[in-house]
């Protein structure tokens, strides 16, 4: 097996959400469903000077996480019915609609919050990297519209070669499930002037 | 239990979002991360258990078919107008992919779009589109129409401009369009007698000016016209790069835009940094770029930086002595009078008498002094340095100074005319020659009626037009207006909720029919606009007509979109040139307005003759060979344009259009406009003849306790002004929100995702807070545009030209609808 995975780029991200949309038109998703989430990190704070200006230490980076694909998929271990699957081929992940029967444990148990229910078919449904392409030979649609270049997608120990082995930054949770992502840094993350324990999602309707 | 399962799953995102919400609100440490995504942390799998379940291909999710391919554009978002490689199956738009050629470097970079235009199937397909002509039958504004045929609809539109035409005359016929010109019914307005014209653009109305009196034109190329400098991507060629009010991550974001060239750029090793009220997009990931100031005083910090330049002897004086008028006083004008330089405001010695130290801009501006020094050094360390702004600082009311300051620090330095340089003016885009502002069409010829107001007047125009003059109002072309708007054609939403500013009182002016007699609206999907019009008319996509239209980028790349309809029209929908001529043979005037030819014909004329020629390597194809491509991209490495190039190496045969022939720090054009105009605001309009500061209406000299917030706008990520707002997934992806710093939310008790009232004696709108630091303390903002809704006096579609004011700038005359506005903010 060749364990495919997705490399993104935090200092070239601009927040535009392309990869988003793209993906909603390709697979027709509807506003319900989304398969690929752009988190706005930010916080810092403001001082005013004794000459009335401002000192500040604002920051903030995007995250435009989807599924990772893990090695560990917490989904696949957790479904009681055996749709969610890990492809021998590519390690992608993705669950079986004949079998699934919408009832959630998935989107439960994913720590990255991927898999999730459609309540008009009751079924889960997440991203599959594009598997249908990939087979193809062809990239995942949203790495091929990234406007800035930010996406990637190759077989992961190519992109940890290329990239490094980065894969938590927050607000992304300890990794307890081998996810196959590569993130690139940026100068909020490695500046010490910025503490990113005091930043937040502030864009939470945007990815729920 | 699938009910269950997804009540659960609900019930999680709402867990999600409580606690970040609590959060922010205690400024938390580290449990932030945690509590978005760690509710469940999952033990990890063994890897017998994942052979298991793994062993066989899983079941990938459904793509759809290839199709038949169509190249279309997006809606031309005012700057960028994106290739679309649209993918039909069985006669509908099925899906959309970019441009899949070309590679990720400088020069051949491929062409992607944004989410807007990912966007398009749902834009063509809204259920919200026009369907029908309709006819008003509630009072304007109202909203309140029935469907009529198109024969009806053009017999009444006949009517009125036949009752126009022979009560007022040509003057009182005008258009008003997003910036646009060439539409179809302005040749018939010209057939007819001309119409009222407009001078400036309301994107770029005051730098235009400034560019004007500062640079003047180059008679063969016309650069710097418009307010526009060098192609963005020459930032490859200099060492750093400085940008004032740029929101290139929203404005210009998609991929062969500036916010790409500046990625690039930076991580090529040239430091760059953006002068902005909000850390916009461009520089998401790489805050420590961001140098933020108040809206409005970017003229302050620009005389702060030349002053640091000028006392440390780093201008380029022998740029200035051979290339420029009235830096000091060895290249003054004989009629400028003593200590009247540019030096000599900047240094104190003339004018107010006040050095522009960085001390004196910090308080104002906002930014520590030793920051502005820091600026300064920033451009004089390096040998280049690629200064631009925006539009922001323009569109404001002391906006033509804002734009002069900034421009006037590539002079002093002398990064003008050469590799790497801009001359502090906006970015360039790189294009073939096109009709108008967005898509080929017909041509319009001559207006006969030679006079002009400037765009933010058209209210005024219809309201008040016989106390507008020449001297108090900018009129061109005559010294006063004869009469009023009569006849007023609205193309594409445009008009009223887009760029208009102060909206209730708009409102009033055309509620009143006794003013503006006949409004008629041609759009595509109910707009704002819309309700104050006597009759609409239903139009075609872009996507849905042939579309011609030449790709503008930031100089990374060059092309052609030679679009076909990827679907046929839909309900009663019309293409604009097919019922102008209908409305045309009403009048007797069929074959003078069509000359014998389709729209088709017009837009392989209009290639050959107009476009293609303009290809910089003439190497463009044939219309036909075009129409085969579908998109073509010119194969030669593009080369970006340096502005004032001509000028630098030439200064003898190519001069400026300016009175001296060269770039005109003191200007006394200005000096003649400071002593003979009339200005509408007192002594708040400021003229003087050389770049300058002076604080605007409703900025930061005249914050109050009853509006202590200033307000501003920018352009939205997922729509361009209101047009893509009723696709739902765009407006999912990108919320409409107020920015609101922490400490003037926590003043206010105001948390993330609260409903708040933001006010003032104009309006009050009902919008989402986002509470965040990206935005300067004492500064609140929002995307522009977004669609208007008044209930109970109160807009709850929170449209920002609901608050802003109608201040015009003294020169152009222009509105700062994005701008110069104070509000206060409540929890609602």
């Amino acid at each position: 097996m060749t364990q495919y995975g997705f490399y993104f780029d935090s200092s070239r991200c601009t927040g535009c959400k392309t990869c988003e949309l793209v993906c909603k038109d390709y697979h027709d998703l509807g506003p319900d469903i989304l398969f690929r989430r752009i988190y706005d990190f930010e916080g810092g704070s403001w001082e005013k000077t004794s000459e009335g200006a401002w000192e500040k230490t604002a920051f903030n980076y995007h995250l435009a996480i989807s599924c990772n694909h893990c090695d560990n998929p917490a989904c696949v271990e957790n479904c009681p019915t055996g749709a969610m699957q890990k492809d021998a081929e590519t390690g992608l992940v993705n669950s079986n609609p004949e079998v699934c029967i919408g009832c959630g444990t998935c989107q439960k148990s994913c720590p990255y919050d991927a898999p999730r229910i459609d309540a008009e078919l009751s079924i889960s449904r997440k991203c599959d990297g594009c598997l249908a392409r990939v087979r193809n030979d062809e990239q995942p649609m949203c790495v091929g519209a990234c406007p800035l270049r930010a996406l990637e997608f190759g077989p992961i120990d190519e992109l940890r070669e290329k990239h490094g082995d980065l894969c938590q930054v927050a607000p992304l949770p300890e990794p307890t499930t081998s996810p196959n992502l590569v993130i690139g840094s940026c100068q909020a993350i490695d500046s010490d002037t910025y503490n990113l324990d005091e930043g937040y999602v502030a864009n939470p309707l945007e990815v729920e | 239990m699938t009910r269950k399962a997804t009540e659960r799953a609900v019930s999680r995102r709402g867990f999600i979002k409580g606690s970040t919400l609590a959060t922010l609100a205690t400024a938390a440490g580290a449990g932030t991360a945690a509590s978005l995504f760690g509710c469940a942390p999952q033990s990890a799998q063994s890897k017998g258990e994942l052979a298991q379940t793994g062993s066989n291909g899983v079941v990938a999710n459904e793509i759809p078919e290839e199709g038949e391919i169509i190249w279309q554009s997006c809606c031309h978002c005012g700057f960028v107008a994106c290739p679309l490689k649209c993918h039909v199956v069985d006669g509908t738009l099925r899906w959309i992919d970019n441009d899949t050629d070309g590679d990720d470097e400088f020069g051949g970079v491929s062409f992607r779009s944004c989410l807007k235009a990912r966007s398009v199937r749902k834009w063509i397909n809204s259920p919200d589109r026009l369907k029908y002509p309709m006819k008003r039958v509630g009072k304007r504004g109202s909203g309140e129409f029935e469907r009529i045929s198109w024969d009806e609809a053009l017999d009444i539109i006949a009517e009125k401009y036949r009752y126009t035409l022979d009560t007022y005359g040509p003057e009182a016929f005008f258009l008003c369009a997003t910036g646009t010109r060439n539409y179809p019914i302005q040749r018939l307005f010209n057939l007819t007698g001309g119409h009222l014209g407009t001078i400036n653009s309301e994107s770029n109305g005051q730098i235009a000016q400034t560019a004007n009196y500062l640079f003047g034109f180059d008679s063969q190329t016309f650069d710097c016209a418009g307010g526009l400098g060098s192609n963005t991507s020459a930032i490859k060629d200099a060492d750093c790069g400085l940008f004032f009010g740029c929101g290139s991550g929203e404005s210009r974001m998609c991929g062969m835009g500036e916010v790409y060239e500046v990625a690039k750029a930076r991580e090529a090793g040239i430091p760059v940094a953006f002068v902005d009220y909000r850390l916009g997009e461009g520089s998401s990931g790489n805050p420590d770029e961001w140098f933020p100031i108040y809206p409005g005083t970017d003229g302050a910090l620009a005389s702060a930086i030349a002053y640091v330049i000028i006392s440390e002897e780093k201008h380029d004086k022998a740029f200035l002595d051979k290339y420029v008028v009235g830096f000091d006083a060895d290249t003054m004008p004989e009629s400028a009078p003593a200590n009247s330089s540019y030096m000599d405001y900047i240094m104190g010695t003339g004018y107010d008498n006040i050095p522009k130290t960085p001390e004196w801009a910090a308080p104002i501006c906002g930014l520590p002094s030793e920051k502005i020094t820091y600026l300064a050094h920033f451009i004089t360390e390096h040998e280049t340095c690629f200064i631009t702004q925006g539009f922001g600082p323009q569109r404001r009311h002391n906006g033509e100074w804002n734009a002069a300051a900034i421009a006037a620090l590539s002079i002093i330095t002398g990064n003008i005319g050469r590799e790497g340089t801009c001359p502090g003016l906006n970015g360039k885009g790189m294009q073939m020659n096109f009709d108008g502002g967005m898509w080929n069409s017909v041509p319009i010829g001559e207006n006969p009626v030679t006079k002009k107001i400037s765009i933010s007047g058209r209210f005024n125009a219809i309201d008040h037009p016989l106390e507008m003059t020449a001297l108090t109002d900018g009129i061109q072309g005559g010294d006063k207006l004869e009469v009023g708007i009569k006849f007023l054609a609205l193309y594409e939403a445009g008009c009223f909720g887009n760029s208009s500013s102060d909206l209730n009182w708009a409102a009033t002016i055309l509620e009143d029919e006794s003013k503006c007699e006949f409004i008629l609206g041609c759009d595509v999907i109910m707009s704002t606009s819309l309700p104050f019009c006597d009759i609409i008319l239903p139009d075609l996509m872009y996507q849905e007509r042939m579309n011609m239209v030449s790709t503008v980028t930031g100089g990374s790349a060059l092309g052609f979109v030679f679009g076909r309809p990827v679907q046929e029209p839909q309900f009663e929908c019309r293409l604009s040139y097919d019922w102008v001529a209908d409305l045309a043979e009403r009048l007797g005037l069929r074959d003078e307005f069509t000359e014998g030819k389709t729209w088709e014909d017009w837009m392989e004329t209009r290639y050959e003759e107009y476009s293609r020629p303009s290809a910089p390597n003439g190497n463009a194809p044939s219309f036909q060979e075009g129409l085969e491509m579908g998109f073509w991209r010119d194969p030669v490495q593009a080369v970006p344009f340096i502005a004032l190039k001509d000028y630098v190496d030439d200064p003898e045969g190519r001069p400026r259009t300016t009175p001296s022939g060269k770039i005109e720090l003191y200007s006394e054009r200005l000096a003649t406009i400071r002593d003979t105009w009339t200005f509408h605001n007192g002594d708040r309009d400021v003229v003087r003849p050389v770049p300058s500061y002076f604080p605007e209406i409703e900025g930061v000299a005249d914050i109050n306790d009853t509006y202590p917030l200033l307000f501003s706008t920018w352009k939205a990520k997922n729509q361009f002004h209101s047009r893509y707002q009723v696709i739902e997934e765009l407006q999912q992806a990108c919320r409409h929100c107020l920015w609101i710093n922490p400490i003037d939310a926590e003043s206010r008790g105001i948390q993330n995702g609260d409903t708040l009232r933001v006010f003032n004696d104009r309006g009050e709108v009902q919008i989402m807070a986002r509470v965040t630091s990206r935005i300067m303390p004492g500064v609140v903002g929002m995307p522009h545009a977004h669609r208007r809704e008044i209930v109970d006096g109160v807009d709850i579609g929170a449209n920002a030209n609901t608050l802003s004011g109608h201040h015009w700038s003294p020169i152009s005359k222009n509105c700062p609808s994005t701008g110069s506005t104070l509000v206060q903010v409540e929890k609602a």
